[in-house]
């Protein structure tokens, strides 16, 4: 029962004190405006924050525009401290100052509504008397209270501001909303819990939650790298042609389709990742993915665009298929001869006769040719590459909070040298120097030696075009802190 | 948060084909042989045990998520182009396939039943269906036990029932013509039984553990965590235009002598520096704001003449300076400092400001030039 009294906390303050930054990084949502110029927030907003089992609420709001008029008008309404409260309801519901004073019946409303109260100031700037005002008429309201400086350019005057809001808040708190790591994140939120006894149980859950999903992220994450290598190390461009001339004459075509088709698959896979982080409005800037060269090839085709192996292989089958009729025709008593021999003549016609289909013509329509081939990449480096890159940008992503509006750039990454070298995937970290590929050794090394052998053993297989179960599972070992 | 999740997909084709299975097959197994003799233990075995190991395959699979996977099996065919095996891989790298290929046959199996009901049911109206059981090892009373226990899930149809007299009347051996020893019209009253074990085995418990699964999987589900607003989102070209405000133009000396106004409360060591900085004579002093009494505020508030109101540039210009500019005159000096000296202002500080200022007609920016020194 206790799980469904959600919390609710309205963030309030002086303008530009960072109350959107603080809704913005504990709701998890960068689509929060947030603006260095004062007046952006003008009405109230709720942000419902489900985490799954609970959840809480923020309510973002204006700041203080006349508080000490507004601490007048109140003043007057209330002759002693029991009608304090009441005075600040008649307040937001009095149509006079409604008019008056939009701003603060918009952030005293939610107050009266039952909302704990965030107040949010600045720790780099000095506190100042003007701030005692609206301090009071936060008191007035009667509601649990819990004060956050915002270091915002430093931290200069915390002690000061400490000094001034422990007289009129239970809690206070340095929190800032661009930095807090994850774990200051969830320290804040059992501060909160003490607020209001009865939103602990359901607060205790949130922070459940969010550790949960830290792990569900680092699943997920695991999951679209998976996809992400499978997709890159398999990729193949091909063009049939009549002539391994004609074949060869298609090499730039294809050679720049590849990339592109690479370049842009690896782009998604990021924009996957900013989705999952929730930073849609991110702007990732990220270097072309380096990619090995001689991936060019041509090959034979037959009848119906097969190579010779795979020619052969139908012909083998349809050859049993046959035979196997026979069989059963006769009861068993050909004892299997059958399908045996036929799969046998399949096979042998199709491996000698190949070559000669490529002659025949049907209607003008030839049976066979050449096909020019762009990869698969069989480079054993380049599956690090994509990992170094797709975990510098997990880094980045992890440690990024919701109110840092700043951009990521992944063009540290892995260069083309390392590639062309062949150096053995395992010391790509020791050749370069890039910050991507240190986290990637920094993260192999942290794995056990069966993890390590696990993850080695699937880009060999990755790059040789063979199939590897789990792979997510291999990689998620990556993920972990 | 994307939904790196999975989706319960069913390929049409599986289940039409499931479905042209279970038509065919019971149409052979139901039709018996000449006389229309069908042999209830084959049905039993059809459609209860068949059922039962199928279903603990998958269900073991969908468990250690490894076993009969359709994808991994496929992919080892030759003859598949580089594309389609690219294909097979991509699928085997699906997050939780093991579910995909779980639901797939499930609804594959759900189909086959239901055409092998619907055959039933066409074959029990249409022709008369004689269900005998042949066994060389076992007798009439070994057997009864297991088709009792079978039918347990249906005790509550009690025509659906096994009954032993029933089940040695319908023993049959391909010694004895159709005619033999058997009571006529007996051979068919297996009906109910097969139906309620086609209904129960092959049908019902699909549905059942779909259900469950389908809970279960739940718990692999994403969650995300966000917010949901009750604002509407501003459109890019609105953020855009926040930024785009007028702004005042900046003067650097005033033109008239003026009263001081300190609503910051900047101290006296400051306020002679920015005395001797300008060339204009300083009349009277004036203080309004968070720092002035009523009757200051009021003297200050009535003041007609030039004033120069020097405020805190770092915070942000409140409605209620604004309020109290209404009805006066005169420039506006934001300042920055520390407790020994002036610092120039901040530019988006400065901005803020000269976005303040500019509807306020009677009013002029003021800042003064190497504050610093």
């Amino acid at each position: 029962m206790l799980n469904h009294l959600r919390a609710s906390f309205a963030v309030v303050g002086h303008p530009n004190k960072g109350k959107s930054s603080i809704v913005s990084t504990l709701a998890r949502d960068d689509s929060i405006l947030i603006s260095q110029q004062s007046g952006t927030t003008t009405q109230s907003t709720r942000y419902k924050i489900d985490t799954g089992h609970a959840g809480f609420e923020l309510v973002d709001t204006p700041g203080f525009q006349r508080p000490r008029k507004v601490l007048h008008w109140l003043q007057l309404h209330a002759q002693s401290a029991d009608q304090r409260a009441l005075a600040v309801e008649k307040f937001v519901n009095d149509l006079d100052c409604q008019k008056k004073y939009p701003d603060e019946v918009e952030l005293l409303t939610p107050l009266t509504k039952g909302s704990a109260i965030l107040y949010v100031v600045d720790g780099s700037r000095p506190y100042g008397v003007e701030y005692e005002a609206e301090m009071e008429i936060l008191r007035w309201t009667g509601q649990p209270s819990m004060a956050l400086i915002n270091p915002i350019e430093n931290d200069s005057f915390i002690d000061s501001w400490k000094n001034a809001l422990e007289q009129f808040f239970k809690i206070v708190r340095v929190f800032n909303p661009m930095h807090a790591d994850f774990d200051k994140q969830l320290s804040l939120l059992e501060a909160f819990s003490h607020l209001q006894p009865k939103w602990k149980n359901n607060l205790d859950q949130v922070i459940i939650d969010l550790k949960d999903q830290q792990h569900q992220l680092a699943d997920q994450s695991a999951t679209i790298l998976a996809q992400l290598l499978t997709e890159l190390c398999s990729y193949q461009c091909q063009q049939k042609v009549l002539t391994e001339a004609q074949a060869k004459a298609l090499e730039p075509i294809l050679s720049k389709r590849y990339n592109q088709w690479m370049c842009k698959k690896e782009s998604q896979s990021h924009q996957q990742m900013l989705d999952l982080f929730s930073h849609q409005r991110c702007e990732l800037n990220a270097s072309s993915l380096a990619l090995p060269p001689d991936l060019f090839d041509s090959e034979q085709w037959y009848a119906w665009g097969l190579n010779k192996k795979q020619l052969a292989s139908v012909s083998a089958m349809t050859g049993a298929a046959a035979g196997a009729a026979l069989d059963f025709a006769v009861a068993g008593h050909s004892f299997m001869l059958g399908a045996i021999g036929g799969g046998a003549l399949g096979f042998t016609s199709a491996w000698l006769g190949a070559n000669k289909i490529t002659n025949v013509s049907v209607k003008g329509l030839p049976l066979g040719g050449y096909q020019a081939l762009q990869g698969p990449i069989k480079n054993r480096n380049f599956p690090y590459v994509v990992i170094a890159r797709f975990l510098y940008l997990f880094e980045q992503l992890q440690s990024k909070n919701h109110a840092d509006r700043s951009g990521i750039d992944i063009s540290e990454a892995i260069s083309t040298e390392t590639i062309r070298s062949g150096a053995i995937a395992s010391e790509i970290a020791n050749t370069e120097t890039s910050v991507a590929s240190n986290i990637l050794q920094n993260k192999l090394d942290e794995l056990s030696k069966s993890q390590l052998k696990a993850i080695h053993n699937a880009c060999n297989q990755l790059v040789s075009q063979k199939a590897v179960d789990d792979l997510s599972q291999v990689l998620s070992g990556l993920f972990l802190e | 948060m994307p939904h790196i999740g999975y989706q319960v997909k069913t390929t049409n084709v599986v289940v039409i084909v499931a479905f042209m299975l279970g038509l065919f097959l019971s149409w052979g197994l139901f039709s018996g042989d000449e006389q229309g003799r069908v042999n209830l233990l084959h049905l039993v075995a059809v459609f209860v045990f068949l059922p039962i190991v199928s279903l603990l395959i998958s269900s073991l699979s969908l468990v250690f998520g490894k076993g009969l996977n359709l994808a991994f099996l496929a992919g080892y065919i030759p003859f598949w182009s580089h594309q389609k095996r690219r294909d097979f891989l991509l699928q085997r790298q699906q997050p939780h396939s093991q579910f995909l290929f779980f639901y797939q046959s499930q609804f594959a199996a759900i189909s086959f039943s239901l055409a092998s009901l619907f055959t039933f049911f066409i074959l029990l109206v249409s022709t008369d269906i004689n269900f005998i059981w042949r066994s060389t090892l076992l007798n009439a009373e070994q057997i009864h036990p297991l088709l009792e226990l079978l039918a347990v899930p249906w005790k509550f149809w009690p025509s659906a029932q096994p009954d032993l007299n029933l089940l040695i009347a319908t023993q049959d051996s391909r010694l004895l013509n159709s005619n033999g020893n058997n009571i006529k019209g007996q051979f068919g009253d297996w009906w109910q039984f097969i139906l309620a074990a086609q209904v129960f085995y092959a049908f019902s418990l699909r549905i059942l553990v779909i259900v469950i699964s389908l809970s279960f999987s739940k718990t692999f589900s994403r969650v995300r965590i966000g917010a949901k607003s009750s604002a509407k989102k501003l459109k890019d070209s609105q953020r855009q235009n926040l930024a785009k405000a007028p702004l005042a133009e900046i003067v650097n000396h005033i033109e008239n002598d003026y009263a001081l106004n300190n609503w910051c409360g900047i101290s006296e060591h400051h306020l002679r520096n920015i005395e001797k900085r300008l060339t204009e004579k300083k009349t009277s002093e004036l203080i309004a704001g968070p720092l002035a009494s009523y009757s200051e505020q009021m003297v200050s508030e009535r003041w007609q003449q030039t004033q120069l109101l020097i405020v805190k540039g770092w915070e942000p210009p409140l409605a209620e300076l604004a309020d109290f500019m209404q009805n006066g005159r005169g420039y506006l000096l934001p300042l920055d400092w520390n407790d020994e000296q002036l610092k120039s202002l901040k530019q988006i500080h400065l901005d803020e400001w000269r976005r303040f200022v500019q509807p306020l007609s009677r009013w002029q920016l003021l800042q003064l030039e190497n504050i610093e020194c």
